[in-house]
Order: structure tokens, then sequence, then C-alpha cells
């Protein structure tokens, strides 16, 4: 989740008053945003994914406002049009684009690096990184023309200076040469030849999603801003102009609309779009458990910067203000009339009590097997699911669940025997007291192309019996005292098997079938994993036992 | 007064009062144990006054090659068979040529010696008949070596065997031991102590007359360590235990998951971040799941992913791909249970919950691993209330041993209202445990349910390590026996 660095004499400036660090982490917690860290003049703060309007200062402030009570409804903002337009040639790969202007923002030292935040945190979060959407800022003084342009370009025949560059290059070498060009350089690029550039008459202001051009760059002093948004979603595009134009003109600025033309329509941005909402009082109170009034709701509503007036004496009508961007369904209103009450103001009501239920069959019979073995002398063992496809297939298994993005090549398969962690555990314990008795109850993974999710699962029981001198009898013993107390019957068949020594393998058959194997490991096997002490050694399948008793 | 004797030692002093004077060599073979033990009880002994060690002499005799081959008959034996064999009569020369010239001069002078012969003018006449059985087995038991005392040497044989080189003596001091009066009175009366009390001393009796060594109880004992059970397993048993009470059932879940059940049917979108591989296993085998069979519900997932359909919300605005919603991964989060589950089962009331492994790509660290312990639990009714999902928390968390809770306002995908839950733990203070919510009426939707549906979830692994002091999240899968035998259990 994102963290932003703000300074806290930045939101006592927007909100107005001083608070103590105890009164912003309680009021933050209220409205799901976390104090990480506090130095003595910076929060560092975690918000949620749902609110990019709030990753900027002014939009923090904005949402503290309500919650205080200094400021209620929803903000409104002077807007008028600009002579600005934009012409649309449609990229392939990034056909949508929404600009606006902010006019006083004002840009100082401080405010500076806050925008910079504000930007790449929207690329990271609602931007998925760029690729869906990418932000531009650049100083409206420094336009060279009104008249400006979105298209596609050959990356070879086009020249600019990059944004805190000092020579123009070709937009492929922006591309090959500059770290951005590096990190962003694909996400647009089509036929590794065209890719998306916006035009201010000339000159080329941006190579989206890559880079600005500095002839625009924004800098202390900087006055009005004129913001471009990129990307492959129309909706979010304009979506996070809005939040951006409406977090900007929180500082006393004014809104300026630009007219976009695409090739089969025009239209005006940013859009400001304010969507409404009915919201019945006795949806409310159900979902809540509550028995708020009209008036309450309304009240809790407007704390949270929404317009609500009443409808009806039990519905009301709700204006969402344009950086709400998260409020999908009248549920999503609901949680914030929450937060404003405070969760912690919320009496939880158990609901009607519900009678106790059997522990399912599977569980007991598991755990009845842990305690005997216990009883037994066998340590138990937590061993990981993920495990390395190297070492299984040291023991010969071949087929198995395999990741395609694995974090290390030790974990990067799903266990479809415990065996091989089972020799690991042994081989990191040669050094305690004698003799070593483990197991293990664990799941493991099949591959099963017949199922929807083309595995299956099953329940099994590795045990291992490891000292200077070890005998057959060591495990077999222990395991036939433990299926036999859970009143199974227990045979072994002698059989040959790759991990065991010829002559001391068999195959264990409980209630008439085969449901696992015995006995000592191969010096051969021993020797792949490092260990100088004989083994003796069981797996046995615990879900078909069950499944075949339950029947 | 009884004297009090150790079980070795009585028996040392009664096998003595039977051999009265031995050595060390003898009583040892003869007791069955070893030299150096029967050494240091004799020294106890002798300590006690109880018997007595001295040095005697001894006179080690051994055969020689000429005393083994004579051994059977004697030259001079041999001499006088040959001479009846002959009639009583021989010459020299004959003699000579029977015997050969150096055995022959050896066998003459001896039987003459012993007056068995006479010798007239070259010729042998027998004069009396005789045998030495003595020497020969005098030899027979020197060609094994014999030790003799002072007293019991035959002094008549040895210079003459000596002389003929039939044997050698070696002198040697030897130490002797042998019982003395107080030993023999002592064995009378002696209390014999022993370390092991045996079910022989019980029921022959015998323990009337002994003592039992006592111990040195104060000593460290030898360290065993018992079988036990995996701690963080006992821990989510406990947890199911507490679950069960509270009328909980639970739900079947896979490991290998489509990512329609683990992001799709609970309304994340597919361009949702949690999707991509940093945040979600995706697999090289096998790759692609089937939704054969659920065309209802996959139907009902792309309208309301696209527009929200007929639930009253906007959707994602997105042309939603059943490719993507076929892909394979190892399942991210234990709520795809509940999503099967609820498809599955309307019934209301309904409270359910599964535990289990889920996965995210996370290296391996002392705060994380690309696997952990997840609890979800669901619980739908009529009239279900936000306030009702927090109570049956608390009662959870109540029922756990953990009283203070503090809930703070969340996001999840899939739930609205949705709340962030923090546990207080002593010694440790607030920590981060739960994620709550009520489902989205999408989801609802998505699922074909008509209820209320209150949801929460938690990794197990960070509350089982506050119980347990621990600091790291590996300890949890720790192999080494030595840190789990020495393990403290809570209680």
């Amino acid at each position: 989740m994102p963290v932003i660095r703000v300074p806290k004499y930045r939101l006592e400036q927007v909100i107005g008053r001083t608070l103590s660090l105890e009164e912003l982490e309680e009021l933050l917690f209220r409205l799901k945003c976390e104090v990480e860290s506090a130095s003595e003049d910076i929060l560092e703060i975690e918000l949620n994914s749902d609110r990019p309007d709030m990753l900027i200062t002014e939009g923090l402030g904005r949402a503290l406002k309500g919650i205080l009570g200094i400021e209620k409804g929803m903000p409104s903002y002077t807007i008028q049009q600009t002579s600005i337009t934009v012409r649309v040639d449609p990229p392939p790969t990034r056909p949508y684009i929404a600009v606006g202007v902010v006019y006083n923002v004002r840009v100082d030292y401080d405010f500076i690096e806050e925008l910079i935040q504000f930007q790449e945190k929207l690329h990271i979060t609602y931007g998925r990184n760029r690729k869906k959407i990418a932000i531009g800022f650049h100083d409206l003084s420094k336009l060279p023309s009104n008249q400006i342009y979105y298209k596609e370009v050959d990356v070879d025949k086009v020249r600019f200076i990059p944004l805190h560059g000092s020579e123009p290059m070709t937009a492929r070498k922006v591309l090959e040469k500059l770290k951005q060009g590096q990190e962003y350089g694909r996400i647009s690029l089509r036929e590794d030849k065209y890719h998306p550039m916006l035009f201010s008459g000339n000159h080329v202001i941006a190579m989206p999603p890559v880079i600005n051009a500095d002839i625009t760059r924004v800098e202390p002093g900087t006055k009005d801003l004129f913001i471009d948004v990129t990307g492959t979603n129309r909706e979010a595009v304009e979506k996070v102009l809005d939040i951006i134009v409406t977090g900007l003109a929180e500082r006393g600025g004014v809104i300026g609309k630009v007219r976009v033309h695409y090739p089969e329509h025009e239209t005006w941005t940013p859009i400001l779009r304010v969507d409404k909402k009915e919201l019945g009082a006795n949806y409310v109170n159900k979902v809540l458990g509550l028995k708020l009034n009209l008036k309450e709701i309304i009240e809790h509503l407007q704390r949270m910067r929404f317009n609500a007036k009443p409808l009806s004496d039990n519905r009301v009508l709700v204006e969402i203000p344009p950086f709400r961007v998260d409020i999908l369904h009248s549920i999503d209103l609901v949680e914030d009339i929450a937060m404003s009450i405070g969760y912690d103001n919320l009496e939880p009501e158990p609901p009607q009590p519900s009678l106790p239920t059997m522990v399912g069959d599977k569980h007991r019979f598991l755990n009845r097997l842990r305690e005997i073995l216990v009883g037994l002398g066998f340590q138990e063992l937590h061993l990981y699911m993920l495990t390395s496809s190297k070492s299984l297939e040291k023991l010969g298994y071949r087929e198995f669940v395999k990741l395609a993005n694995p974090v290390t090549e030790e974990l990067d398969a799903l266990r479809p025997t415990l065996i091989n962690q089972i020799l690991n555990a042994l081989k990191m314990n040669q050094h305690v007291e004698m003799p070593v008795k483990v197991f293990a109850i664990g799941d493991i993974v099949l591959v099963d192309y017949s199922k929807e999710t083309r595995t299956s699962e099953q329940t099994v029981l590795s045990a291992a019996y490891m000292s200077g001198k070890a005998s057959f009898e060591d495990l077999q013993a222990p395991l036939y005292a433990a299926l036999r107390t859970l009143g199974l019957n227990v045979m072994a068949k002698k059989i040959e098997h790759q991990l065991f020594i010829n002559g001391r393998a068999a195959r264990i058959i409980i209630d008439g079938e085969e449901r696992g194997v015995l006995g000592e490991i191969k010096p051969e096997i021993l020797e792949l994993f490092q260990i100088k002490y004989p083994i003796i050694l069981c797996e046995v399948n615990l879900t078909r036992i069950w499944n075949k008793r339950r029947k | 007064m009884a004297i009090t004797l150790s079980e070795g030692e009585y028996k040392v002093l009664k096998k003595l009062a039977e051999l009265k004077k031995t050595s060390l060599e003898e009583l040892a073979s003869e007791l069955g144990m070893t030299k150096p033990s029967v050494s240091a009880y004799v020294e106890m002994l002798s300590s006690k006054n109880l018997v007595r060690v001295v040095e005697e002499k001894y006179y080690i005799i051994k055969a020689t090659e000429e005393g083994i081959r004579w051994s059977k008959e004697l030259p001079e034996e041999l001499l006088l068979r040959k001479l009846e064999e002959l009639g009583g009569k021989a010459s020299i020369k004959q003699i000579t040529e029977i015997l050969g010239k150096n055995i022959s001069t050896i066998a003459l002078a001896w039987a003459k010696k012993r007056g068995w012969i006479e010798i007239k003018a070259g010729q042998l006449f027998l004069r009396k008949k005789g045998e030495l059985s003595r020497i020969r087995e005098f030899l027979v038991k020197a060609a094994k070596g014999l030790v003799l005392r002072a007293e019991e040497l035959p002094r008549d044989l040895l210079s003459e065997l000596k002389r003929r080189k039939m044997i050698v003596i070696e002198e040697e001091k030897r130490k002797i031991i042998e019982i003395t009066e107080d030993g023999l009175k002592a064995l009378e009366k002696a209390v014999v102590e022993i370390g092991v009390l045996t079910s022989d001393i019980i029921s022959s009796g015998r323990w009337r007359n002994i003592r039992l060594k006592p111990y040195n109880v104060e000593a460290e004992p030898p360290r065993v360590y018992p079988g036990r059970k995996h701690f963080f397993i006992d821990f989510i048993e406990e947890v199911r235990r507490v679950l069960h009470d509270m009328g909980f059932v639970e739900m079947k879940s896979y490991y290998v998951e489509t990512e329609f059940w683990n992001f799709d049917v609970l309304f994340q979108a597919q361009d949702h971040p949690a999707r991509e591989v940093h945040d979600t296993f995706h697999l090289a085998y096998p790759r692609e799941g089937s939704l054969e069979g659920y065309e209802d519900i996959v139907e009902r997932v792309r309208i309301i992913h696209e527009t929200g359909g007929n639930t009253g919300s906007r959707g994602w605005g997105y042309k939603w791909s059943p490719e993507i919603a076929r892909r394979l991964i190892l399942r991210s989060q234990m709520t795809s249970a509940s999503a099967r589950y609820l498809y599955e089962h309307k019934d209301i009331p309904l409270r359910a919950y599964a535990i289990g492994k889920v996965f995210r790509p996370d290296e391996v660290s002392a705060k994380r691993l690309p696997e952990f312990y997840q609890f979800d639990g669901i619980v739908m009714d009529r009239d279900l209330s936000f306030r009702n999902l927090l109570g049956i928390i608390k009662e959870f968390f109540w029922r756990l041993g953990i009283k203070q809770l503090k809930f703070k306002p969340g996001y999840f995908p899939f739930t609205e209202p949705s709340v962030e839950g923090y546990v207080y733990i002593e010694g440790l203070g607030w920590i981060e445990v739960f994620g709550a919510g009520m489902f989205r009426p999408e989801v609802l939707a998505i699922l074909g349910v008509e209820h209320p549906v209150a949801a929460w979830g938690m990794g197990l692994e960070r509350i089982a390590m506050a119980f347990h002091g621990l600091n790291d999240i590996r300890l949890l899968y720790s192999t080494d026996l030595f840190f789990l035998r020495n393990m403290k259990v809570k209680w």
C-alpha cells in the first residue's frame, strides 16, 4: 500500500488548525490511514489504495476538514474554459488523453516535491506502473502553442530535449539511453518504431508514458499548471485528471477546461463528473445494524465531503465529488458513514449464537494419529508446502506442480511427497542425540488433468528413524503400533523401490489396499543428501485410508 | 557389628571363602569379571582387613621341544620296548641301528642308570622292567605351562629333566589373595549393598539382607526428549477448535486455483495489481484450468465486472477475459474457499471456515515467507449487519484469550464496509492481524447469494509468533531438533 511523506506544517496549513501528533494519528486512522513514522516535522502516512485523491496533502486535508467538521459537503471549485485545444489521432497502444489546467497553483520548493510524489504514487497505484495511466505536469506559461496534438510518431523522426536534459535527441535515443526509456519505453512502443507523442505546436512536450520534454519544465515559481493524462482506459484517464485538478484547486486555484477533439467526437476535459446516488436510511441501518435518522445520515455524508439532501422521509440524494473514484455502489457510501461515526463507536454485537459443530472427521483422525505418534516418541515437524524441483528430481519424481515465477530455486514446486523434505530435515540433525524419530503429516499436490484445477490433493504421513544403527523394525514396529491402535489392519509386502535398499523395502497394505511404502534408504541416496547415518523411512496416504473408512 | 559390603565386594569375598587363597587372574576368571574391576574390589576389601594380599614366588615350568617330543615315551622306555621285542637280548650294534646313534646313546645311559639293563661285551641284557609315567605326565602338563609354588615343586624330577633339557624353569613373584579370619566372619554377618533392585532380589527375599546403595539424587540426570506435537500445528488446531465451538463448519479448498475463483468471483478487476506476478504465483505446469460446468456464474462475473449488471454498481468498465480467468495460480487468499462454498450453499444461518496455506511471491526473510496460513471465516444470515461482523470477531478473539481489539476502516476489493483489525498482546502492544468486511453487493450477486455475508480472514503466523514470543517467522518451519526438543510448551 502506498506511503506518502507529508510535512506536518503543510497539513496544518491546509486544515487551518494545529493538531497534536496523537490527534492526527487518531483522525488519519479513521480515514484508513496509518502514520508509519513521524519525525518532528515529516509524517510518513500509509494509505489504502482505494483513495488516490488522498495521495497529496491538499486531498488529505480536504478529508480531514470534513471529519473535523471544519468544512462539510462537496467542495465547489471555480471552473473556466481555456482557449487550448487538443487534437487526438489516437495512438493504438495508448488511445486516450485528457488534459486540464489549474491556474494559481503557485509551485514552491516544498510543493514541487509533493507534486512529484503525487504523480509517482498515482503512477504506481491507480496507473498500474504507468501501463494504465501516465501523468505529465507542465508549466502553462511555457507552452509554445495552445494547439496541442496527441498522436503516434516514428521514434527516429522526432527530436526533443528530455526533462532535465541539455541536448536534443531522437525519441529512439530517449528509449535507448535514458533510464526512464529503458524502464517504461516498451509499454506503448509499437513495432519497435511508433510511439505516442504530445506536441504543443511543433514542439514535443511529452513522450507518454516515458518522459516529458524539458521545454515545459515545472519549477519553483511556476504559477499555472497544464496537465496531461494518457492511458489505455478512457474512464480511468478522465477520473485521474479529475483527481489531480480538484486536488490542486484546493490551493485556491481555478480549474481550466480544455477542448479535446477525437476523430469521431469532441469533449471538454477535465470532465469533473458528479455522480448522483439515492440512498435509503433503511439500507444504511440494515447494513450497519444501527438506527440512524435521516438527519444523522446527511450529517455523516457531508462530513465525508458528499453533498446530501433529503428526497423523502427516509431517502437522501447523494452527490459524489469527482475525486471519489472508489464509489462504485451505494454500499461504498455506507462505509463512509461508518467511518464518520468511527468504527470504535460501533458497538460489536454478536449475531444469534450457533450450536457447536463437530470438528471434521478427518481432523479428528489426523489428530489421533498425531497423538499416538507423539506417544511413541516421535517429534512432529512442520514443513513448507513449497519445495525444490531439483531435490525432487534427485529422488526420481518427475511430475509435479511447477511455479512460473518462483522467488527462489529452493521453493519452485508444490510438493508431491514429504520424503525429500524429511530427508533434508534429517540432514540438518546429524549432530543431535540419537536416535532421531520424526514425523510430519501434511498435504501433497499431484497433477491430475481430470480435475478443474488440474491437480488433486492428498494428506500423507511421513515418518523416519535415524540412528548410528537402525533396523527396519525400528520404524516398522511403531508404524504398525500407530495404525493398529487406530483399528486398521496392517501388512507389509516385499517390493523393489528406487529409494530403498533391495530386500529392505515394503509396500504397506492397510485394510487390504496399497497405502504406502516403508524401507531403508539406499546409501547412494544418503550420500546425495550428505547423510552419514542409516535411515528407515515411510510414507502413507492418509486421505485414502480416511475416505475408505468413511464409506 | 555388621559390616556393609557392596554387591561386588560381597561376590569377591564369597568366592575367596571358597578358594581360600588364589591369584587375581584365577579369581577374575572364576567370577567371570574383568581383572581391573576384581582388583578394585580386592583393594577395597583389603582396606577393611577382610582379605590379605601377599606376594609369593612362583615357578613357571615349560616343556622344551625336546620335552614335548619325549612326553609319550622316553628314550630309555623306547629302548626297553625294542629290547623286549628282541627277546630281552641284543647287541649294541643292533640297537644303534634301530634307534640311531644319538638316541641309543642317551637311552643306553639312562636305562643303565635306572638298572634296567646290563651291558656285557657289547651285549645288552634286560634286567628289570620299568616305566616313567610320572615323568611323562609332568611333561604333558609342562607342555601347556605349569605354575607352581615352591612347596609344590617335584624336586627329584626337576633336576633330571632340567639336565636333560626337557624343561625350562622361570621364577615369578605373584599377588596372592587370601581371605582373613575377619573376612570369614564378615561374610556371615555382612549386609550387602547393591545398586539395582531386581525382580529376582525381591522374589527370593534376598532384599532382607541387602542394603540399596544411595544414589546421588542431586546430580543432573541424562537428558531425554519426549515426542512432541509441533507447536504451530497445535496452535492451528486450537483455532479450529474455537471455530467449531462457535458453530462453524469446514469448507473445502484448493492449493492450485483458477484465477476465476481466487479473484474474478470476488470482483477483483483483471488488471488489479494483486493478480500480477509480483503478488501471485503463476504456474509453469500445469497452466490452465477449466471453467466447464460454471457457465452461469462465469456469465454473471463477466456482466458485473464489465458494467455492474443490475446490481446498482458501475462495474469496472473493461472487457472481461475468460482466458485470464482460466489461468492457474497458487491460491493467494482463502476467500476462494468461501466463494466456492457460498456458490454451493445457500441455507441460512450459515457459518463456515477454511484454514490453509496461501502463497505470495515474497522473499524468505524473518518477517515474510512465500507461503503462510490463512484462516477465512464467513457468516451468512438474514439482516446480518456490520456490527454483527464486529461482534463475531470479538467473540472469536475472546475465546482465543485475546480481550482487546481495535478496528480501523480498511480496503479490500470484495468487502464493503471493510475493516482491518488490531489485537493487543501483552508485552508486544497492538499488532495488525485480520481483515474483514461485508461481502460487496457485486460479489453476492455473482455468487447468487441473497443474504448479507460477513467475512473475515487472518494470517495465523503473526499471532502464533506473538503467543510464543518468536521474532523470526522462519522458526515456525524450523526442523532443528535442538530447537524443537527444547522449545517450552505454553500452558
